[in-house]
């Protein structure tokens, strides 16, 4: 046994401990500005119009988590009704900083933490035009079943400048963004409809598209700076 | 009179430097596994198993201060990769909030220094409660949620299943069981998968302890601690189910906070205990014919 063995090992610890903290992103250095939903979502676009409903929506985090459990800078709520009486939730969460373990809870594990069954969960391709241009990304379609309802929901979370509903590129990419001092915000979109029987999931996954079309189509117009928060420009290759 | 345990010999030059080193990387780690992780239901059994980690190193103390290690071959060029990848593992883990990889250093960097200082040897001294360190990774959330409710829904199904046979009046939907006036949720912490990982780390510690010889005993003990879990899980529930059914929901409910713990542990280590007894009648069959034969 060598003293010079055990004295190199310390230096490796210790310099391993001071690299871990010098890589520690710095959440102070760029503090982003969190949006005022209230602002940025109109109250009536296309048809639809922001209305009191006294319909509980699911919660946006999962329950009985400890410091995870409220994930959120900003948080938006509400519930819109066409002229036909037909009404969408609509739920939005912002986070300015997303970390491994501290990052935007996914609907298919908030839900059964309420009491839901996550019936069916798939990955649905999505195309919407906002001011004639086209962005195209996944949108993910869950239908669920509680004691007292059955909901389908349509959601997208941008991490950073990504949409995907893999859990491993999400992590990746935070893990990229974490290493090199720039944490990707992150943001859920999630729309859903209590299903009755004047609405069959089919018709209820066409009235969501068509009323994320709408939504984005309206936040463009109250001010188009305001999309890229919502879709990265990355999803937009083909500009018309 | 001298302090013997004072006496600065070349042992203890040797081994303060490193232990200063371990207290310095993993003092932290350990303090963000007690405030994040150690106070939730499903994994309490933290310290316990950190304990019987430490209680086994301390066991085999005479490897650090006498000759023990003496005549042991250092591997300095496995020992130096897995420190580096430990220390990387760290580094990645520490900086970004991923507790489970900086957990998870922690054994290739206990790994690493017994290679460096004695070889396979070393860490063969020492594999068990490396091995038990495993039982202290915190498990991604979403790792475990994608696990647990596929159980649940087993555990209830199976339970349902049983009951119905026996002709009891219970219904099952989804993980809600129905039994004559009651209905009863199976939680997370009734099925999880949290219960397996504990079982496994218990059944380990009762193979250890009992020093069986046979590695293939061994082996397969430890495999079919799962579905041992599985029906330890099984037989909690029916018995919460009937409790429920013969002396009503408050009863049943007083008795998931007492007792449901104390039953699965108590039936998952008679069924251990079985099985092994098994598996050992077998061997013992076998070798005796092998002995006939040969």
């Amino acid at each position: 046994m060598n003293i010079y063995t055990s004295i190199v090992i310390f230096l490796l610890m210790v310099l391993a401990a001071l690299a871990s903290i010098a890589l520690k992103p710095d959440f102070e250095l760029k503090a982003k500005e969190i949006p005022a939903f209230k602002e940025i979502i109109p109250i009536s676009f296309s048809g639809w119009e922001m209305i009191v409903h006294d319909y509980q929506q699911i919660s946006l985090s999962v329950e009985d988590e400890r410091n995870i459990d409220q994930p959120y800078d900003a948080i938006l709520m509400e519930t819109f009704q066409n002229s036909s009486k037909e009404t969408i939730m609509l739920a939005v969460a912002y986070g300015a900083n997303q970390q491994q373990e501290i990052k935007i809870h996914r609907p298919e594990l908030c839900y059964p933490a309420q009491g839901f069954q996550v019936e069916e969960i798939n990955d649905l391709e999505y195309e919407v035009d906002v001011n004639n241009k086209i962005y195209r990304f996944n949108l993910t379609q869950m239908v669920s079943k509680s004691r007292q309802r059955r909901e389908v929901t349509l959601y997208w979370i941008r991490i950073g400048n990504m949409i995907s509903s893999n859990p491993w590129k999400i992590r990746w990419n935070i893990l990229k963004g974490g290493l090199s001092q720039d944490i990707p915000d992150g943001i859920l979109v999630r729309t859903s409809q209590v299903l009755s029987k004047n609405l069959s999931v089919e018709q209820a996954i066409k009235m969501q598209k068509e009323f994320i079309q709408n939504l984005l189509t309206g936040i463009h117009e109250k001010e188009s700076s305001n999309l890229t928060l919502f879709i990265p420009n990355g999803a937009s290759n083909y500009a018309r | 009179m001298t302090l013997k345990i004072f006496k600065l010999n070349k042992n203890w030059l040797f081994w303060s430097p490193i232990l200063l080193g371990l207290l310095v990387l993993y003092v932290p780690t350990y303090q963000a596994l007690a405030i994040n992780i150690w106070s939730t239901e499903e994994q309490g059994h933290g310290p316990i198993i950190l304990f019987i980690s430490l209680f086994f190193i301390w066991q085999k103390r005479a490897f650090f201060f006498g000759s023990y290690n003496e005549g042991m071959e250092p591997n300095k060029f496995f020992g130096s990769v897995f420190l580096l990848i430990g220390l990387s593992l760290y580094i990645v883990g520490r900086s970004q909030g991923l507790l489970f990889l900086e957990a998870l250093s922690q054994i290739f960097v206990l790994f690493s220094i017994l290679l460096l200082v004695s070889g396979v040897q070393g860490v063969k001294v020492f594999w068990f409660p490396l091995l038990f360190l495993v039982f202290l990774l915190p498990l991604p959330a979403s790792f475990v949620d994608a696990l647990t409710l596929p159980m649940k829904i087993a555990v209830s199904n199976v339970a349902e299943f049983v009951l119905y046979n026996l002709g009891y009046p219970i219904a099952r939907d989804g993980v809600i069981l129905q039994i004559g006036f009651y209905k009863l949720l199976v939680a997370d912490a009734c099925a999880g998968l949290h219960t397996v990982f504990t079982l496994e780390a218990m059944g380990l510690l009762y193979l250890h302890l009992i020093k069986r010889d046979s590695f293939a005993r061994n082996v397969s003990l430890a495999i079919l601690i799962v579905p041992i879990a599985f029906f330890a899980n099984v037989v909690r529930v029916m018995i919460l189910v009937l409790i429920t059914y013969y002396y009503g929901d408050e009863v049943g409910q007083g008795f998931i906070h007492d007792f449901a713990g104390f039953v699965l542990f108590a039936t998952a280590l008679l069924f251990i205990i079985g099985v092994d007894s098994v598996i050992h009648y077998f061997e013992r069959k076998y070798k005796k014919k092998l002995k006939a034969n040969g």
